[in-house]
């Protein structure tokens, strides 16, 4: 037989977890919605955070991007001017070329007044020099076409870069709007933190703590249940009262605060 | 004119100048065609028949240059003489007529130097007849011919 001050140590301690049990049902469960509304609110702040900041660092690339494509642009349109002086160029030499068919060409017809004799040494080189001013002419004409479309495609690839430029400045424009409105998200959220911490009285640090010592306590009525019927109650009472005794002592304190 | 058949007695050579006009092959004797120069800069003449392109300097005398082919007209739509055959640029033969210079334009140079003569008249370019230009009769038709003023 236990002693008459143990048994009434062991009642108030089991009817404080029932009442506790009981009522705490209720705070238990606020404090837990409590939690999982400032976990939210915490999550939703990170993610607006995250967004500004990537929304940042796409502005920050797409300037990059642009100043690449101003650049290429640039060369583009430096090495279209570069083929139309060769083309030019190429104008020259064909035109030099003809002046050299035109110079063979009355070689031969000098010879042609000379005699058959003196023609016939003059109109071999007038022949050979007419041929090789033919073939150059040739090389030249086909050099310029092709210059002439390689220039074209340099007028392409000018095209292409106006709109890629084009296409990054919406990018840029589109990544500003989303940075401006993660910033006003982030605001408006911390304001909603604030009327939380209003409304609620807590703050997410002690909604946390209140919500792991809820499911602790939780724990423990589950425990003590699991193990009624079967092990000795005071064998239970004598194992849990060094640990129990703070907090029921705590609990009555609360309770008579309450009375 | 133009290209004969192949049948044709071939003589002794003739010294001269074979210049094609549209499809057409022509022969002038190196004592008639004096030089082959680049196309010069041509005044127009107010008035003057359509075959008289104008006048143009050569070696510090003034020579009447006659189209005896088409030429490019201005305002052209045709691609530039640097990717097709030339025409305006073609070159101008200048030839002595009657003791006078005239400048051809609207020909096409295919050969200089000596070529086998083939009867009646003209010479052998390869294995084709070419007939004699008749310079004579472009000349006496355009001072012959009606100017507007």
């Amino acid at each position: 037989m236990s002693p008459p001050s143990d048994n009434n140590s062991k009642r108030r301690l089991f009817r404080l977890l029932r009442r506790g049990a009981r009522t705490g049902s209720v705070n238990g469960r606020s404090a837990v919605e409590e939690s999982a509304l400032w976990n939210a609110h915490q999550r939703a702040a990170t993610a607006v955070r995250d967004s500004g900041e990537a929304a940042q660092r796409i502005a920050s690339h797409v300037a990059k991007q642009r100043g690449t494509v101003d650049g290429l642009a640039d060369r583009a349109r430096a090495v279209s001017a570069r083929a139309q002086d060769l083309s030019a160029s190429f104008g020259r030499i064909i035109d030099s070329f003809a002046r050299l068919e035109l110079v063979a060409l009355n070689a031969g017809l000098e010879g042609a007044r000379m005699g058959e004799g003196a023609a016939q040494a003059l109109g071999l080189v007038s022949d050979e020099v007419r041929a090789q001013a033919t073939r150059g002419s040739e090389a030249s004409r086909e050099l310029s076409t092709t210059l002439a479309e390689i220039g074209s495609e340099l007028l392409q690839v000018n095209a292409s870069l106006d709109r890629t430029r084009e296409t990054a400045a919406e990018v840029a424009q589109e990544a500003a709007r989303v940075g401006g409105a993660s910033a006003d998200a982030e605001r408006a959220l911390v304001d909603m933190g604030d009327r939380l911490r209003k409304t609620t009285g807590s703050d997410p640090e002690t909604a946390r703590a209140i919500a792991e010592a809820t499911d602790h306590a939780r724990a423990l009525v589950a425990a003590l249940g699991t193990l009624s019927g079967k092990v000795p109650q005071a064998l239970v009472v004598g194992a849990l009262r060094p640990v129990l005794e703070p907090l029921s002592r705590m609990l009555e304190g609360e309770d008579d605060e309450q009375t | 004119m133009g290209d004969a058949p192949h049948e044709v007695a071939a003589t002794g050579p003739t010294g001269g100048v074979v210049f094609r006009v549209g499809e057409a092959r022509y022969f002038l004797p190196a004592a008639v065609a004096c030089k082959v120069l680049p196309m010069p800069d041509v005044a127009r003449v107010p008035g003057a028949p359509t075959d008289l392109v104008g006048v143009a300097l050569v070696d510090g005398e003034t020579v009447p240059v006659v189209a005896i082919g088409e030429l490019d007209r201005r305002g052209s739509r045709r691609p530039p003489a640097t990717s097709r055959p030339r025409a305006d640029n073609r070159p101008m033969l200048v030839c002595i007529v009657m003791g006078e210079r005239v400048g051809l334009v609207g020909l096409e140079i295919l050969a200089t130097g000596f070529f086998a003569t083939a009867e009646p008249a003209g010479v052998l370019h390869g294995d084709v007849a070419v007939p004699l230009f008749d310079v004579g009769a472009v000349v006496a038709r355009l001072r012959e011919g009606r100017w507007a003023v």
